[in-house]
């Protein structure tokens, strides 16, 4: 939980804000979901190559996780494109062609990745490639 | 030679309101490079905003803009870009509580450092 200071989001215990992009896959809501259930929403993309390594990582999670992607700055095309080729995790995809709504988040870059707990508040912010491990810790310190 | 007449009649007319639109886009314009001066880059840290060249510092411009575009002042404008991205954003800490030491830490220690001097050297004239 000890991010480094520069890196810390302002936006921790904050509701996650309205996120008006379009989907391209999956009919899940966030509505549906925000402030009912935890959910884990991933900036991705992919000309990204950390994203690459962290997808494996997030394709274990979808068991047990919502995960919502969101393609950052990329096309729909190399958006299908990298899932039909390492597989989809996502309950749902959408798509951030521009990285307005990253900035409403506070992202630096890609790949990041959010826990939003059960009351629709960002509780974690994990800045770079997810691992098993670090994943564990975050779970851990969220149950905490 | 009439259209000609009503064309120069109608842009005197206008006048005032095309003065004020490039009046407001020059206040705009001034106010974006202000503020862009003032925040700091978020991926490359040490440049402004104005001076970095990053995709993440681009979107920031555009989003600065048009924010400045829509009419909100300089200050919305940074209280949103510090809820996003905390008050490391600024360059220049905000005036409250939490950095209160830290703007008056100066005037303080000067003070500290006057009062000390000036009754050392007081002792000394006395003996």
């Amino acid at each position: 939980m000890n991010e480094s200071k520069h890196l810390s989001s302002a936006m921790l215990n904050k509701t996650l804000p309205e996120l008006n992009l379009e989907v391209l896959e999956g009919d899940l809501s966030i509505t549906e979901i925000k402030g009912k259930k935890p959910f884990i929403v991933n900036y991705f993309a992919s000309w990204c190559v950390p994203c690459v390594a962290e997808h494996e990582v997030l394709k274990q999670l979808n068991k047990d996780y919502i995960i919502i992607g969101i393609g950052y700055k990329d096309t729909k095309a190399n958006i299908k494109k990298f899932i039909s080729d390492l597989g989809n995790p996502y309950e749902l995809i959408m798509m951030d062609p521009e990285g307005r709504a990253a900035i409403n988040l506070g992202l630096y870059g890609v790949p990041e990745t959010y826990f939003i707990n059960e009351k629709g508040k960002i509780k974690y912010r994990q800045v770079g490639p997810l691992t098993e491990e670090k994943f564990k810790n975050i779970v851990y310190l969220l149950n905490k | 030679m009439l259209i000609i007449k009503y064309y120069l009649i109608l842009k005197l007319l206008l006048y005032p309101f095309l003065i004020f639109g490039v009046q407001e886009e020059a206040k705009i314009k001034k106010d974006l490079r202000s503020l862009l001066s003032e925040l700091r880059c978020m991926v490359c840290q040490n440049q402004s905003l104005l001076d970095s060249d990053s995709d993440l510092a681009n979107d920031m411009k555009k989003i600065i803009y048009e924010k400045l575009k829509e009419g909100k002042s300089k200050t919305e404008v940074k209280d949103f870009l510090v809820s996003r991205y905390g008050e490391f954003i600024l360059f220049k800490p905000l005036f409250n509580k939490t950095n209160l030491l830290l703007w008056l830490g100066p005037i303080l220690s000067f003070l500290i450092i006057g009062f000390v001097g000036f009754k050392k050297t007081r002792i000394k004239i006395k003996k």
